[in-house]
Formats: structure tokens, C-alpha cells, sequence
């Protein structure tokens, strides 16, 4: 009897099997950076933790699935504490509709 | 083949047709430091311009993730690859520097698209770039191969074909990807029925769906593949820089006074990563020296943006902040020799810089000017060099004032002051 499909080693053009090499790098830093990033946006500990436990949004949240949720807490506090928050204040002018693909 | 001028090249280049300029270029500016890959950019296009028959594997904006991800699969390390097999060793930069910004990245050494086509004699005239039309399977899926960050990998075996990775030491990052309206374009360069054209108002690059007969020549062409073919009308189409909002006649709501607003895509971004404009070109197609143009600033002042694979060839007007966390090597081959600089830069921004970034979305209208009043000293921070440096960055309680096309202010950003939380335990120490 013929080996399942299923249990064959899988050949480099299959499409459906993700393939990977090793490239020299650290998510560490990536993280870092990220919050930065949005410190300087005015992101505060809350915020950011947010913006990593929301699965929505794949850089951040992939980070969290990596470095654990406490480890990535503390990571966020510890950049903070060394960069601080910016607070920024941001004003258009004339106030914008928040809705412009709706009409007014 | 006529000569052409590439500043991005730092010299002439063959291309099939005699230069011409438009009076501006549409162009812009992606921070890709700050997307969190949410896809929001991606839906507003798709569910504006692309949600028809047809159109269902059509992404104008998509967003990948690299090293390994790509839309088409494959489509920039496939077109590497096939220069690299013209030109082998041969696909280098001089590294020089012009205080005229006529050369800003070095001169490229090795043979563009057009260069490439040339050396292979590719016939007929319709291959005068070099490319490759990706089969379907490779635009089916938007982002195979996408890297998402797990916990550590399997070992050698446990998944058949995965290879053991180094816990902890994987690195990605998304690309924001939509047409460059590229001053000169592959996709109008090889269309045989000429139906592709650039506008002289704004260079936006569109597909005259009246002409086009559906050859996708275009979509063979195109280094960034951005052009796509929908097969229920039998033609090719692709981003049109949303131009309505450009030229001020989108709905009466949003540009009640006829002034240029930001793309779909761009209005969208959460990560606030995105900044459009519209920059001056003269005959020669130089860019004209506009220093309080925000990306004029960015892109020739400090250099700080940079072009996608500008080896290419096809002078592309979005421009990229490179990611600080990536290796350097991976990220010269993809915006060339100017990364060290503008990575060094953008990790520490001085006084002026951060003032322009807060800029970035804090107005749904195209800026055309900005102006930066300094205020006093608030503060310092430390900031993460791309080596894994510290370093001290100084804080200003600056005011970045952006207008508009008409000269009126629009948007007015301060910096307030760096603030820090203390931790739970010291919270009552005084
Ligand atoms: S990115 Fe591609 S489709 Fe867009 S103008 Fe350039 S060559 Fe044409
Ligand atoms: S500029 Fe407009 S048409 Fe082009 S990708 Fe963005 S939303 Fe789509
Ligand atoms: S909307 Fe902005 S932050 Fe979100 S994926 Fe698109 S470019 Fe990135």
C-alpha cells in the first residue's frame, strides 16, 4: 500500500507548506523599535499593550505570540522607561469629518 | 533606445521613448518602522476600486511580509534572480556621494530592466523590458509564505520539510506595496497598443481601458507587478492614485473647497506610516528644490526615504523609511546604497525631523508646505540605535504647521514634552 499523501515529506514548490531559512536578525530589537515608534505617537503602556494583544494587527500581536504576554509587558516598560512618552498634540484645521466616506 | 536621466542612478539610462516630464509627480513616503500590518490600507482600496467580477485576486495595496512573503509570490527575489543571470556579479553601486543631491545614492553600476532586455535582445519590441508573467496560482494567495512570529520552532522532522530555527533570532517586516507611477514606467514602456499613459498634471501612470486589449504585456513588464489583469473584461488595470481625491472632485464632504486630499489607502493607515504629496519637476526632470515641501524634504534633503529596488530602473516615486531592526545587507539590495544613513538618521531624529514625521496623517489633505517654530528645550529620551546602540535624543517643544495647495494651514502638530510612568512600587515614595 502507497504512503498516505499526507504523511510524504513535502517538495519545495508545494504551495500550501510554509518553508523557511534562518536569517541572522532579532525580534528583540524589532519589538524595541516598535515601541518607540509609538511612543513618539504618544502611545503610553496601555496603549501598547493594546495595540500587541489585539490580534488584529500582525507585527505587533506576532511579537506577542513570540515573547509571551508578561515578557512582552515587560519589554514595553522597560523601552519606556528608558525613551519616556512624547506627548504630542495634533489639530487639523478646519475639524475634519471623521466619517468623509459617508458624506457629511 | 534614447537616453534618459535617472537620479536615482546617478546616470543616463536607455529607455524605449524620449524623456518627458510632468510639471509635478505624484509621490509619497512610507514609514514602514510604524505598520502593524493591520490591512486597513488594503480593504479602503479594495472595497473602494477593486470589489467587482473579476477583480477578486486584485490587491492595487497590498502589504506582504518580508524576507519571505510577496504579492505575486516571489515577484522581486524572481526578478533579482533573472538580472543576476544577465549581469552575474555585475549588479553594484558605485558608492559616491554629490552635494548637488544629482546622485544622492551613488551611481548603479549593473544593468536596469530596459538595460537588461537590451543585452538579451529581447523581440519584439514589446519585451523591452526585462520581466516574467506570474502564473496564477502565484496571485492567488496575497501573502504566502508570511512570516508570523511564533514561539520557538519545531525541530528538524516534527513538520515534514520545516527546517530548525534559532529560537528567538527570526526577523521580519511588512511592505506596503502600491503602484509608483514610476517616471519611467516598464508597464508604458512595453504596451503595444500604447494604451498606458502619464499624466502632465500629477504623473499618475494609468491604463486607457478603451485601448487596452488585455496582451498584459504591462503586467510582464512592470518590476513591482502592479499592474493586473481581470480577466472578465480582458483587460489589464491597476492603481490609479485614487485621482479623484487628488484633483479636489472627490464628494463635496471631504474637499468642499476643491484642495487635493490624501489617496484611499493613505487616509486610512492606522499606523499613520503614509504621507502623499505632490513635488515639482522641472524640463529636465529634476526635482525642484522645494525645502519646506515635506517630501522634498524627506526624500532629497535628508534622504531619509528611499526608493524601492531603484536598481530597477523605473525611477519609482514611493519612497521608504527603512525598518531600524533589519539586517543592513538584506535592506541595501532592497533600496540601495543610501540605507546606512537614513537608518542612522531616522533612529535619532534631530529637532526638525521629528517635527516633519509628526506630520504623517494629521490631515486628511495633501500637504504642500510645512513650517517647524522651534520652542524651548523639555527634555531628553534614549533611543535604540540600529546596532543595539543607546543613544540621547534631545526634546523640543516644537510646532510642525502644515498647508495645504491653496497656502492655508491645515494641520498644526506639537511636541508637548516626554512624559514616564513610574512603577507601581515607587508610586507613593515622595
Ligand atoms: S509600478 Fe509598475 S504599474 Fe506602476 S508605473 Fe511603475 S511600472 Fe507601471
Ligand atoms: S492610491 Fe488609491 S487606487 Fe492606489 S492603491 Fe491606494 S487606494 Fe488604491
Ligand atoms: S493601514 Fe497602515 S499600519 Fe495598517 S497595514 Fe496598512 S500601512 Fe500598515
Amino acid at each position: 500500500m502507497s504512503e498516505h499523501p499526507k504523511d510524504r515529506p513535502a517538495e519545495p514548490e508545494d504551495p500550501f507548506k510554509m518553508f523557511a531559512g534562518g536569517v541572522e536578525g532579532d525580534p528583540g530589537l524589532m519589538l524595541d523599535c516598535l515601541v518607540e515608534e509609538y511612543s513618539r505617537m504618544g502611545y503610553d503602556a496601555d496603549d501598547l499593550i493594546a495595540l500587541f494583544d489585539n490580534p488584529e494587527f500582525l507585527a505587533t500581536h506576532g511579537l506577542r505570540n513570540l515573547f509571551g504576554p508578561e515578557e512582552t509587558r515587560e519589554r514595553v516598560q522597560a523601552v519606556l522607561a528608558r525613551c519616556g512618552v512624547l506627548r504630542v498634540t495634533v489639530t487639523a484645521l478646519p475639524p475634519e469629518n471623521p466619517f468623509p466616506c459617508h458624506g457629511s | 533606445m534614447p537616453d534618459v536621466y535617472n537620479w536615482q542612478l546617478g546616470r543616463r539610462m536607455s529607455y524605449p521613448f524620449e524623456e518627458r516630464h510632468p510639471d509635478r509627480q505624484f509621490a509619497f513616503v512610507f514609514n514602514i518602522n510604524r505598520c502593524i500590518a493591520c490591512q486597513t490600507c488594503s480593504m479602503a482600496c479594495k472595497s473602494t476600486w477593486t470589489w467587482s467580477r473579476g477583480q477578486e485576486f486584485m490587491w492595487w495595496n497590498n502589504v506582504e511580509t518580508k524576507p519571505y512573503g510577496g504579492y505575486p509570490h516571489g515577484w522581486d527575489s524572481k526578478l533579482l534572480a533573472m538580472l543576476e543571470d544577465v549581469n552575474p556579479g555585475g549588479q553594484t553601486w558605485g558608492y559616491q556621494d554629490d552635494k548637488e543631491h544629482e546622485w544622492p545614492y551613488g551611481s548603479f553600476e549593473g544593468l536596469t530592466i530596459f538595460e537588461a532586455a537590451e543585452r538579451r535582445r529581447l523581440e519584439p519590441q514589446s519585451s523591452r523590458a526585462l520581466g516574467y508573467l506570474p502564473s496564477e496560482a502565484e496571485w492567488r494567495a496575497p501573502n504566502m509564505h508570511e512570516e508570523v512570529a511564533h514561539g520557538p520552532v519545531k525541530k528538524q522532522g516534527d513538520r515534514p520539510g520545516s527546517v530548525e530555527l534559532p529560537e528567538h533570532r527570526v526577523w521580519y517586516f511588512y511592505l506596503q506595496r502600491i503602484c509608483n507611477h514610476c517616471t519611467y514606467p516598464g508597464c508604458l514602456s512595453a504596451c503595444p497598443r500604447q494604451a498606458i499613459y502619464k499624466r502632465p498634471e500629477d504623473g499618475v501612470v494609468l491604463i486607457d481601458q478603451s485601448r487596452c486589449r488585455g496582451y498584459r504585456k504591462c503586467v510582464e513588464a512592470c518590476p513591482y507587478k502592479k499592474s493586473m489583469y481581470r480577466p472578465t473584461t480582458r483587460t489589464s488595470e491597476k492603481c490609479i492614485a485614487c485621482y479623484p481625491r487628488l484633483e479636489g472632485r472627490d464628494q463635496a464632504a471631504i474637499t468642499p473647497d476643491g484642495t487635493p486630499v490624501e489617496t484611499r489607502c493613505m487616509s486610512a493607515c492606522v499606523g499613520k506610516i503614509r504621507m502623499q504629496g505632490l513635488v515639482k519637476i522641472d524640463a529636465e526632470g529634476k526635482w525642484q528644490k522645494e525645502s519646506e515641501h515635506p517630501l522634498y524634504y524627506l526624500i532629497r534633503e535628508r534622504k531619509i526615504a528611499l526608493p524601492l529596488y531603484p536598481q530597477f530602473g523605473t525611477e519609482p516615486n514611493g519612497f521608504y523609511i527603512p525598518p531600524r531592526w533589519v539586517p543592513r545587507k538584506y535592506l541595501e539590495q532592497m533600496f540601495g546604497p543610501g540605507v546606512k544613513d537614513a537608518i542612522e538618521q531616522y533612529s535619532c531624529p534631530d529637532r526638525e525631523l521629528l517635527a516633519v514625521l509628526q506630520l504623517f496623517r494629521a490631515t486628511q489633505r495633501v500637504l504642500f508646505r510645512f513650517e517647524v517654530e522651534k520652542g524651548p528645550k523639555v527634555g531628553e529620551v534614549e533611543v535604540t540605535m540600529p546596532d543595539g546602540r543607546k543613544k540621547t535624543q534631545v526634546i523640543f517643544n516644537d510646532t510642525a504647521r502644515g498647508f495645504d495647495a491653496k497656502g492655508e494651514e491645515v494641520a498644526r502638530v506639537t511636541i508637548e514634552e516626554p512624559t514616564w510612568t513610574l512603577p507601581a512600587e515607587h508610586l507613593n515614595s515622595i
